[in-house]
C-alpha cells in the first residue's frame, strides 16, 4: 500500500505540471483569449475598453456578431456583438466598459434575436461564455442578487479560474431545472435592460433594440411572446417597434436555425447598416 | 454520477482510502462501506429510486431464504415465481408500460377501433434492468441448487448494488462474486494498477472515441434525409465506434473500479469487432448478458437438445428477448430479429462454435481469410446498428435505402467533416491498439508492462493528455437507458 501511494502521489504530481504547463502558459500569454471557443467574447472585452471616437455602438448575439463582426473596425459604428449565451448582464459590462474608457456614445444598438432576451444565465454554455470571461472580481459589483444567485446554480462556478478550465472549452454539463414563468424577457435580462437604460439617461444616449432576421418556422414560437412584457418593464422605449419589424425568412436562409448562411450575410449586413445609420 | 466526472473523480478516491484504512481490513466494515458507498452513489441519480432497489434487494432476499427452507417443490415455486413476478412486473411498469399500451393502441386503431390508453409519465428508475437480473439469477440458482441463500444481509446487499455494476452491469452471478464478498479482502498493489490502467483506457474510449463519434453520428442520424449513402455510411460507422466505446468504456471503468476495491467482475467485453462471424461476435459482445440470457432462457427453453427446429426456435426467442431488453421499441426487436438471421447459417450449419479461438493467436496479421470474415461480420453488425440507432424501424429502413443508391459512390458532407478528420484518426489509432492488445483482458492490459517506467509513464501521460484535449461533448453512457 505505501508504495502504491508513494507512486500515485509521484504519478499526480507529474500529472498535475504536466496538465497546467500549456494552460498556465496561456494564461501568462494571455493566448486562451484567442484559442478558446467564444474568443469573440474575450476580443469585445478588450475593445470595449479601449478609447474610441465612434459614438455609435453595436451590442448583440451571434447573428448580430454574423451582421457586424467585432473583428471589423468602422469609423462609424463599433461593434461589440459576441454571443447572447454572456446574457443581457454581459451587454451591460461591455457597455459599461465603454463608458469607463471614456467614451461618448450617442446611440447603442443592440441586435438581437427574440429568443435572446430569455437568458437567464441557465443555459448550458452559461459557464464557458458567461462565467469565464465575466465572473472576475471587477465586474462582481456589478452584479446584482439575482446573477449571483443564479451563479451559485451553476455547478463549478468558482473554479471557471482554474488554468486548465479558463483555457480550455471544457463546462460542466449543466441544465437549468428552474421553472420558467416569461415568454420573452427573463428577470436577469428585465435587471439589466433597466440598468442599461438608467446608464442611457445618465450618459444621455440612445438605446434602439433590433430583431436579427428569424426562421419562419419559429414564428409561431415568437408569436406567443407575451409583448406586454415589455410595457410592464417600461423598456417600451427601447424595444419600439421590434416585433413588427423581424424579417422572418426561409427556414433554407440559415445553417442551423438561427445563423444566417454565408452568402446572405452581406445582404443584411448592408440592410441593417443603411437602418442605423438613418 | 457519471464515471466521468468530477463527482465520480471525488467519490472515488474517498471511498478507496476510506476502505483500505479506515476498516483496517475489517471486512464486515468493508463491505458496510461498499454498501453506504453504493447507495449514496445511486441516490446521487434520483434518491426516490434507492427504495425501489432497496425492495428488490429485500425481496430477492428473503425469497431467496424461502426457496431454500421450504418443504416441499410446490412451496419453492411459489416463492420463485412470486420473486420473478414481482421482479418483472416493476420492470414491466417503468420500462415497458408505455410501448404495450402505445402499441395495443396502434393495433386497435389499425382495426379500425379508437383506444386511449393512458401513457403513464415515469422516468426509468436508472440500472433497472441489470440489478433485476441480479436478483433474478440469485434466485433462480437457489432454487436450482447451485447456490445456498445468502444469510448476511448487507453481504447480499453488496452483491445487488455494488456501485461500479449497478448502473449497467456487468450482469454478475452470486457464484462468481458473492464469494469474493464474502471473503477478507487485502490490498494487492498490482492489481490496484491494473485496476487504474482499465479505468484510464475506460476513460479514454468513452470520452475521446464515444463522445466525439456521437456528435457526428448524432448530426448525420437526425438529419439523415438531407445526407447521401456515403455519408450516411459514415454516420453508420460512426455510431458502431460510438456504441462500442461507449459501453465497452463504462465496462472497463467498472471493472477497473472493482479491483481498486479487490474484486474481480465478470468481463463484458472481448473485442467484438475483430469477431470472424456473428456467432463469435455474441461470444464477444456484452458477455454478461448474452450467458445470462444462455444460461436462465436458452438453455431452460431447451437450448439445442430438441433438435434443429427446437434450436432454431430458441435462438430466435433469446434474440427478441435481448432486443426487447435493450428498451421497448421496435427497433431494438427488429434489431434482435435480424442478428438472429445472421446467425441462423451458421446454427444450421453447426459452424457456430467454429470460431473460439483469438484471430491471428500470436501473429501480428490475419490471414486473408480471417480478415475478409472480419470485414464481412463487421459490415453485417454496422447495418444492425442502424435499427438500434434508428428513431423507428421506417427511418432505419429509409436510411439502408440510401446508403444503397447511386449516393454511395459521392464524398461524404455533413457540417463539421472537417473536424472530424482529427476523430477519424484516433479511432483509427484506437483499433491499432485495440488489435495489438486483443489476446489480454482489455487492450493495453500488458502494454509497456517491461518498459522503462518513465517511457510507461510518458504512455499514460499522453492518453490523459489526449483525453484532455479532445474531450468531446459530455454524452449519457448509452446503456444507461437500459
Amino acid at each position: 500500500m505505501k508504495r502504491f501511494i508513494q507512486n500515485s502521489t509521484v504519478f499526480l504530481i507529474l500529472l498535475f505540471l504536466i496538465t497546467n504547463i500549456n494552460p498556465l502558459i496561456l494564461l501568462w500569454t494571455g493566448k486562451y483569449k484567442d484559442t478558446v471557443e467564444g474568443a469573440r467574447i474575450y476580443h469585445s472585452i478588450k475593445k470595449s475598453k479601449q478609447k474610441k471616437k465612434t459614438r455609435k455602438i453595436i451590442l448583440g448575439d451571434s447573428v448580430g456578431h454574423q451582421l457586424f463582426p467585432n473583428s471589423k473596425n468602422n469609423d462609424t459604428l463599433n461593434s461589440l456583438a459576441c454571443n447572447q449565451a454572456i446574457g443581457m448582464v454581459g451587454h451591460f459590462i461591455l457597455l459599461n466598459n465603454y463608458l469607463n474608457a471614456g467614451n461618448q456614445i450617442d446611440t447603442v444598438f443592440m441586435v438581437l434575436n427574440p429568443f435572446s432576451f430569455q437568458n437567464n444565465l441557465n443555459e448550458v454554455y452559461t459557464y464557458h461564455y458567461f462565467l469565464k470571461p465575466f465572473y472576475i472580481d471587477e465586474y462582481k459589483s456589478l452584479f446584482t442578487k439575482s446573477v449571483n444567485k443564479q451563479i451559485q446554480k451553476i455547478p463549478y462556478a468558482d473554479y471557471c479560474r482554474v488554468p486548465y478550465i479558463l483555457t480550455s472549452n471544457w463546462a460542466p454539463d449543466f441544465t437549468s431545472k428552474d421553472s420558467i414563468d416569461y415568454t420573452f424577457l427573463s428577470p436577469i435580462s428585465i435587471e439589466y435592460l433597466t440598468k442599461i437604460k438608467e446608464l442611457s439617461v445618465q450618459h444621455n444616449f440612445k438605446v434602439i433594440i433590433l430583431p436579427t432576421p428569424t426562421c419562419l418556422s419559429k414564428k409561431p414560437k415568437v408569436g406567443k411572446m407575451h409583448q406586454k412584457e415589455i410595457v410592464k418593464n417600461n423598456l417600451g422605449g427601447e424595444f419600439g417597434n421590434y416585433f413588427n419589424t423581424i424579417i422572418y425568412l426561409d427556414d433554407n436562409n440559415f445553417v442551423d436555425g438561427m445563423h444566417l448562411k454565408k452568402k446572405y450575410i452581406q445582404y443584411y449586413t448592408d440592410y441593417y447598416k443603411n437602418k442605423l445609420m438613418k | 454520477m457519471l464515471f466521468n466526472s468530477i463527482s465520480f473523480a471525488i467519490f472515488l478516491p474517498i471511498v478507496f482510502i476510506l476502505y483500505w484504512f479506515a476498516t483496517k481490513g475489517n471486512l464486515k466494515l468493508q463491505n458496510i462501506l461498499l454498501l453506504v458507498s453504493s447507495y449514496f452513489f445511486y441516490a446521487c441519480w434520483d434518491w426516490r429510486f434507492m427504495f425501489l432497489l432497496i425492495f428488490s434487494t429485500l425481496l430477492d432476499y428473503y425469497t431467496g431464504i424461502k426457496i431454500n427452507d421450504a418443504t416441499s417443490k410446490k412451496k419453492k415455486q411459489f416463492w420463485l415465481w412470486l420473486s420473478i413476478g414481482i421482479n418483472l412486473g416493476f420492470l414491466g411498469v417503468f420500462k415497458y408500460y408505455n410501448f404495450f399500451a402505445a402499441s395495443f393502441a396502434d393495433g386497435l386503431a389499425m382495426l379500425g377501433f379508437e383506444a386511449n390508453f393512458r401513457t403513464l409519465q415515469v422516468i426509468l428508475p436508472v440500472g433497472i434492468s441489470f440489478y433485476t437480473f441480479h436478483g433474478l439469477s440469485y434466485v433462480i440458482d437457489i432454487y436450482k441448487n447451485r447456490i445456498k441463500p445468502e444469510r448476511n444481509f448487507i453481504a447480499y446487499s453488496v452483491f445487488v448494488s455494488f456501485f461500479p455494476l449497478l448502473v449497467a452491469g456487468p450482469i454478475e452471478r452470486a457464484t462468481h462474486l458473492l464469494p469474493q464478498i464474502l471473503k477478507k479482502r487485502e490490498f494487492n498493489y498490482g492489481k490496484a494498477v491494473d485496476g487504474l490502467r482499465q479505468i484510464l483506457w475506460g476513460l479514454f474510449k468513452k470520452i475521446v472515441i464515444a463522445d466525439n463519434s456521437a456528435e457526428y453520428a448524432n448530426i448525420i442520424f437526425n438529419n439523415s434525409a438531407e445526407y447521401s449513402g456515403s455519408t450516411l455510411v459514415l454516420g453508420a460507422l460512426f455510431f458502431t465506434f460510438q456504441i462500442y466505446c461507449d459501453f465497452s468504456g463504462y465496462s472497463d471503468i467498472a471493472l477497473g473500479t472493482a479491483r481498486l476495491f479487490g474484486i474481480d467482475l465478470l468481463r463484458n467485453f472481448a473485442f467484438p469487432y475483430f469477431s470472424r462471424d456473428i456467432a463469435e461476435f455474441w461470444r464477444r459482445w456484452h458477455i454478461s448478458l448474452s450467458s445470462w440470457f444462455k444460461d436462465y432462457l436458452y438453455i431452460p427453453l431447451g437450448g439445442s437438445k430438441g433438435g434443429m427446429w427446437m434450436k432454431i426456435r430458441n435462438t430466435f426467442i433469446i434474440f427478441l428477448v435481448s432486443g426487447f431488453w435493450h428498451g421497448a421499441n421496435w427497433t431494438f426487436i427488429v434489431w434482435g430479429f435480424l442478428n438472429a438471421l445472421y446467425i441462423m447459417p451458421s446454427i444450421i450449419l453447426n459452424t457456430h462454435r467454429n470460431n473460439l479461438d483469438i484471430v491471428a493467436k500470436g501473429k501480428f496479421m490475419p490471414s486473408l481469410n480471417d480478415f475478409l470474415s472480419i470485414c464481412l461480420t463487421f459490415s453485417l453488425t454496422v447495418l444492425a446498428w442502424i435499427f438500434f440507432r434508428a428513431t423507428n424501424v421506417s427511418h432505419a429502413f429509409s436510411y439502408i435505402s440510401e446508403i444503397f443508391s447511386r449516393s454511395l459512390f459521392t464524398i461524404p458532407r455533413f457540417p463539421d467533416i472537417g473536424n472530424s478528420i482529427v476523430i477519424i484518426f484516433l479511432t483509427i489509432l484506437f483499433i491499432t491498439v485495440e488489435w495489438i492488445g486483443r489476446e489480454h483482458q482489455y487492450a493495453i492490459a500488458h502494454l509497456g508492462l517491461k518498459w522503462y517506467k518513465p517511457i510507461r509513464w510518458a504512455m499514460y501521460y499522453g492518453i490523459i493528455l489526449t483525453i484532455f484535449y479532445f474531450t468531446g461533448k459530455e454524452q449519457q453512457f448509452i446503456y444507461f437507458q437500459f
